[in-house]
């Protein structure tokens, strides 16, 4: 593209500054998106991305700068009017409301478009629904318009998200809407994303796009041009074609990835006797006979596509999912369906943090000591000071940043707030530890200490079970690989495989 | 590579600075905390100038004796709310197991008085294990068990008004052994110790915060959360138990709808002090600064002489004032 060819731009932020109590934001922040773009948003947790896009949609304020669109200063004080002006944002998570059906949701805040004398009509929302997402791409006869979101999966959810900006654009009229993609791909599995993709590069024609994502591989593949955000503030500005995940990589953090992102060089060539044997587990209908063991001092890595049932195992294991079968934890077995967190023997670390893995709205003191609240007692009453020192000690090992350990653990980045799920699960003292998904929503450098501590774990002799969608980090990470599909452990490759396994040999199993 | 080998791993301690607070920021913090005692020096204030008989000591301690019972009900309650739960049975227990302990000492059995307690700790039991194992939503639980137990109650009395005359309950709650305070006020200190250790330094009490925190993170962390869950309406019932003694001993006797009034000043007092009802956070310390306010409100607008038709307004306009200045909107996110 050069200079004398560059499209107008349809979006722009011009210097925009904002800050919160105690904490600046964005410091004079301008990007600009053309007509028909594609243009990439990237940074670590933190560095203002979600901030950025929530004042191009109009939910936040500008404390200076303005926002322009189509080349004209406007002022955006709701989502609503952002809308009017063509600009839509597709949410990472919760932009839709479980209770409503998909039609509804789809015109949430637009009814009145729908409403003859003040009474809604209906009939005529749901056919204008239907039209949309029988025609789009994305959910081509996937979902019924009256079916209620909350029964929809989450990658289902994120497509109607998609297709609810595309729904209001048309309905407003509005002829090259700006649409901002949220982590769109992080509930999606790899089909999804692909098909996302190809429906973005057929909307350019009359759409332009800004993408945010965590996966540096989708920002290249996808966009045109990158912005890079650290700290609140726009780093740098690079041509896609031009640049690498590396160079982007170094740019958020600062720093180079290192060749042992993994620390790959810590595994060890041995390992102890059995600690987690599992029989014969089955629990339908998410998945039938899976049967595995972990050695002291191991990490197991498990993967597959979404559906497969590798959560499922990951929760019947830790007693949060009824199942038939065995499970051994140091010659202990475990009642099914009891919670094993209860014996102290197996730790859980779920899929979904925030409703399931911390608790937000309180202390990052009283989260870490949940699990451990008995071994901090003197007779039958806490030790105020020892659970300080307690506390105090995980906040060092596990280099939780925050101001001190009464902060919120809302108010920390997803990175910090994982490092506090951890470090409860090992004060629990449980000697099998199953994870989720564990970096899901932490940004690249949270990642590798994360991959750290989970390596020190090991060294002590704990037992990891890890869960992920990311083949990477299966490879990397485990000591051992296995890949389900349907329901079934599919294959298993032992130590010496695992050193040599590829992508392209774990993705043939998964499908 | 074995454990021996491995590499050396820098150690550091990340403690980055506070962020710089803003002034807004700064009264917000402490305001939450103080604004309530704040209110308190006020409307002390207020009603010494209005009325000379207002601060004497005999009006102090009357304003404690008067606050007694609506303090142990009120600490019941804060847990269970803490939990993220409620228990809208409080006062119908504390009328039937006064009511009972009346009826039980004038036909014959002065000493099973004590009964109260342990029916007022089966009620608590039925109401625990209807919300923690039947998995009914604790609102409409004790709102049914609410009804059933006031109905209860007026079966028994026939809806009449009983006497009761015990020398050991009349004693245990009325005589003024040390500085002039009432045993009845000793009762409630001694609760509010009991139930402020529960909450702040034992395990079950910070089981109750995990709970009403967010119930998931507390199941999966191991918490036996239906257990916890019982135990705290069965704890609930107890003190609501005592709370019927205490009516009695007080009263003289037993009245139809004696327990009416606790429950909602029971749920003011909590809200007042800055326990959320979404759970997780507040406790019992900050249950007494709503329990003297409403203490204080009640016996000074009675000492001024205001309308009682306007008293209950303006107990309306006080409430209100106090959970705006105590609720910490920031941390509750989304308000219900």
């Amino acid at each position: 593209m050069t200079v004398d060819t560059l499209p107008p731009p349809a979006l722009e932020a011009d210097g925009v500054t904002k800050a919160f109590p105690g904490v600046r934001a964005l410091t004079d922040v301008s990007i600009t998106v053309r007509d028909g773009e594609v243009v990439g948003l990237v940074g670590e947790n933190g560095a203002g991305k979600s901030t950025l896009l929530s004042i191009l949609s109009g939910s936040l304020s500008v404390d200076s700068g303005e926002v322009r669109v189509g080349g004209r200063a406007t002022e955006l004080a709701s989502y609503q009017q952002a809308n009017a002006a063509g600009v839509f944002r597709a949410h990472q998570d919760q932009g839709l409301i479980g209770n409503l059906t998909v039609a509804e949701n789809l015109y949430l805040g637009h009814e009145v478009r729908f409403t003859v004398g003040g009474l809604l009509r209906t009939a005529r929302m749901r056919r204008a629904a239907a039209q949309q997402v029988d025609g789009s791409q994305l959910l081509g006869g996937q979902v019924d318009v009256d079916a209620r979101v909350r029964d929809l999966p989450l990658d289902i959810r994120q497509l109607v998200e998609i297709t609810r900006a595309f729904a209001v654009a048309d309905l407003l009229e509005i002829g090259r809407p700006v649409i901002l993609l949220d982590e769109t791909t992080a509930s999606l599995n790899q089909d999804e994303a692909a098909e996302l993709f190809q429906f973005v590069r057929a909307h350019r024609e009359h759409a332009s796009f800004v993408f945010v994502s965590h996966r540096l591989n989708e920002i290249l593949e996808l966009c045109d041009r990158v912005y890079v955000l650290k700290d609140g503030q726009v780093v740098a500005e690079r041509l896609a074609a031009e640049t690498s995940e590396a160079e982007l990589h170094r740019l958020m953090v600062g720093r180079e990835r290192s060749q042992n992102h993994y620390f790959e060089d810590r595994r060890h060539a041995t390992f102890g006797p059995a600690r987690l044997q599992v029989d014969g587990l089955a629990a339908a209908p998410y998945f039938t006979d899976v049967s595995l063991e972990i050695r002291q001092g191991e990490i197991f890595a498990l993967g597959g596509i979404a559906g497969c049932g590798k959560s499922h195992v990951a929760r019947a294991i830790a007693g949060d999912l009824k199942a038939h079968g065995d499970v051994v934890v140091d010659g202990h077995r475990l009642r099914s369906g009891d919670n094993a967190a209860r014996t102290g023997f197996i730790a859980f670390g779920p899929l979904d943090r925030h409703a399931e893995g911390v608790s937000l709205l309180q202390s990052i003191k009283w989260n870490i000591t949940w699990s451990s609240l008995r071994s901090l007692r003197r007779g039958p009453f806490l030790d105020p000071g020892r659970e300080r020192r307690a506390v105090a000690a995980a906040i060092d090992r596990y280099r939780i940043a925050a101001p001190d350990m009464e902060t919120k653990v809302g108010s920390l980045s997803g990175g910090n707030q994982q490092k506090v799920m951890l470090a409860r699960l090992v004060a629990s003292g449980a000697h099998v530890l199953v994870l989720d998904n564990p970096t899901r929503g932490v940004d690249v450098g949270a990642r590798q200490e994360i991959y750290g501590h989970l390596r020190d774990l090991a060294d002590e002799g704990i037992a990891i079970l890890v869960v992920s969608d990311d083949l990477n980090e299966l490879l990397g990470l485990g000591d051992r690989v296995a890949v389900m599909k349907d329901g079934r452990m599919v294959h298993q490759w032992d130590q010496a495989e695992t050193r040599l396994l590829t992508e392209e040999l774990v993705i043939a199993r998964m499908v | 590579m074995t454990t021996q080998q491995l590499p050396e791993r820098p150690v550091v301690a990340v403690k980055p600075a506070r962020p710089p607070r803003s002034t807004g920021e700064v009264v917000g913090a402490w305001g939450g905390r103080l604004l309530p005692y704040a209110l308190i020096v006020a409307l002390i204030i207020f009603f010494t100038a209005r009325t000379a008989l207002f601060p004497t000591t005999d009006n102090l301690l009357n304003i404690l004796r008067s606050s007694s019972t609506l303090m142990v009900v009120a600490c019941a309650s804060t847990l269970v709310i803490v939990a993220g739960s409620i228990d809208l049975s409080v006062g119908a227990v504390a009328a039937l197991t006064g009511t009972i302990a009346v009826q039980l000492s004038e036909h014959g059995h002065p000493d099973l008085i004590w009964l109260a307690l342990p029916i007022g700790l089966a009620c608590g039991l039925v109401n625990g294990f209807l919300v923690a194992y039947a998995k009914l939503p604790s609102f409409l639980t004790t709102l049914g068990t609410l009804f059933i137990l006031n109905g209860l109650a007026l079966r028994i009395t026939g809806g009449a008004a009983a006497q009761l005359d015990n020398h050991t309950l009349d004693t245990m709650v009325n005589s003024t052994p040390a500085f002039g305070i009432a045993n009845i006020v000793w009762w409630a200190v001694m609760v509010f110790a009991i139930v402020a250790v529960i909450a702040y330094r034992t395990p079950f009490g910070r089981h109750v915060y995990a709970i009403g925190g967010n119930e998931r993170v507390a199941a999966l962390s191991g918490l036996k959360v239906r257990r916890n869950k019982l135990a705290l309406f069965a704890l609930s019932g107890l003190l609501s138990g005592v709370a019927g003694l205490m009516l009695i001993g007080v009263g003289g006797g037993s009245s139809p709808g004696m327990g009416d009034s606790f429950l909602l000043n029971a749920i003011a007092a909590v809200v007042m002090g800055g326990t959320a009802l979404s759970g997780g956070s507040g406790g019992p310390a900050r249950t007494i600064v709503g329990v003297l306010t409403l203490g204080i409100v009640t016996n000074g607008m009675t000492l001024i002489q205001v309308d009682p038709n306007y008293q209950t307004v303006i107990f309306g306009v006080i409430v209100l004032f106090a959970v705006i200045v105590t609720v910490r909107r920031s941390e509750t996110g989304v308000v219900k």
